[in-house]
């Protein structure tokens, strides 16, 4: 089964992300997408430990590429599909591997958009249940700098393209999940 | 405590108001303890930061003194992770001090364009 859930900052999405990969049960795995550059960080990655323990996650840091995900039957959690977006986009290492001819001319939403869904095909494909957890960056009327717009148009592409993938899909509202897709059953 | 969120201008302050018959007012941290509506939750959360305080911290003692308060705000967390530090620790934590109030709320109601949705 793949679910996917979306919301604001602080909405409540990773308690809810967590309680629903411990209700698909098995084998628990967690993906952080978080690379770590400061103090904030690393409290943000404290509290988001605390938050797991003792709920039976292994932690498997993918800071760079989704690569290698287990594929045996495992419920794997992948935390959050917004850093991820960047990392890819933005990850000097990730530029050469997906790219290397032509760095310069990478400027359009769909060639990055294109790339990620590739990225992705695997991991859609797995044996286990896989729990997306996304951020909603469509919901401000700020007007940003291009290249802002284009990762927020690449992270929206992104969340509509795990919401179709998904058999449930939720949006977290003050700790509250709307079911947008599927059943209620999560 | 009856909690009404949704966008900037998508009208929870006008639904609050014609559902509870109290007209939610802007006040200051203090003066929420003890107001039957409140207006702009998210604004004052920031003035709780901006003098030190926890924006959570808030949210629990309001539980605590205005448990049948109404209250109205603005979600802020849906667009990209601002620059400035101050602002996305206001956005994060008015998002965790909103949980808080809806989890202890026997109501939450979310306003999209002017249309109620009772989500608790």
């Amino acid at each position: 089964m793949i679910v996917f859930i979306s919301g604001g900052s602080g909405c409540g999405k990773s308690a809810f992300a967590e309680s629903v990969a411990q209700k698909l049960g098995g084998e628990l795995v967690y993906v952080a997408t978080m690379p770590i550059y400061g103090e904030e960080d690393l409290k943000k990655v404290e509290r988001h430990h605390k938050l797991r323990a003792g709920k039976g996650f292994r932690t498997l840091e993918r800071p760079k590429l989704l690569s290698e995900l287990p594929d045996n039957g495992e419920t794997v959690l992948i935390e959050c599909m917004s850093t991820h977006t960047a990392n890819f986009m933005y990850d000097p290492d990730i530029a050469a591997e997906i790219n290397p001819k032509e760095k310069e001319a990478v400027t359009d939403v769909s060639f990055y958009t294109d790339k990620l869904k590739e990225e992705l095909l695997p991991i859609l494909k797995r044996s286990g249940n896989t729990v997306f957890v996304s951020a909603e960056v469509g919901f401000d009327g700020t007007a940003y700098d291009p290249e802002t717009e284009k990762y927020r148009m690449v992270l929206s592409n992104i969340n509509r393209f795990l919401m179709e993938q998904s058999d449930a899909g939720y949006e977290v509202v003050c700790g509250i999940p709307l079911t947008i897709k599927g059943e209620e059953t999560c | 405590m009856k909690l009404y969120i949704g966008g900037a201008g998508h009208g929870q302050e006008i639904v609050a108001e014609n559902e509870t018959g109290f007209k939610p007012i802007l006040c200051s941290p203090e003066e929420a303890f003890d107001q039957k509506a409140i207006d702009r939750f998210h604004e004052i959360t920031k003035e709780v930061l901006k003098s030190g305080g926890s924006a959570q911290e808030f949210a629990r003692e309001l539980v605590k003194k205005n448990p049948d308060a109404v209250i109205c705000s603005n979600e802020i967390g849906g667009g990209i992770h601002p620059l400035d530090k101050d602002e996305r620790i206001w956005r994060e934590e008015t998002g965790r001090a909103l949980c808080i109030l809806a989890e202890n709320a026997e109501q939450v109601t979310r306003v999209f364009c002017g249309i109620p949705k009772r989500i608790k």
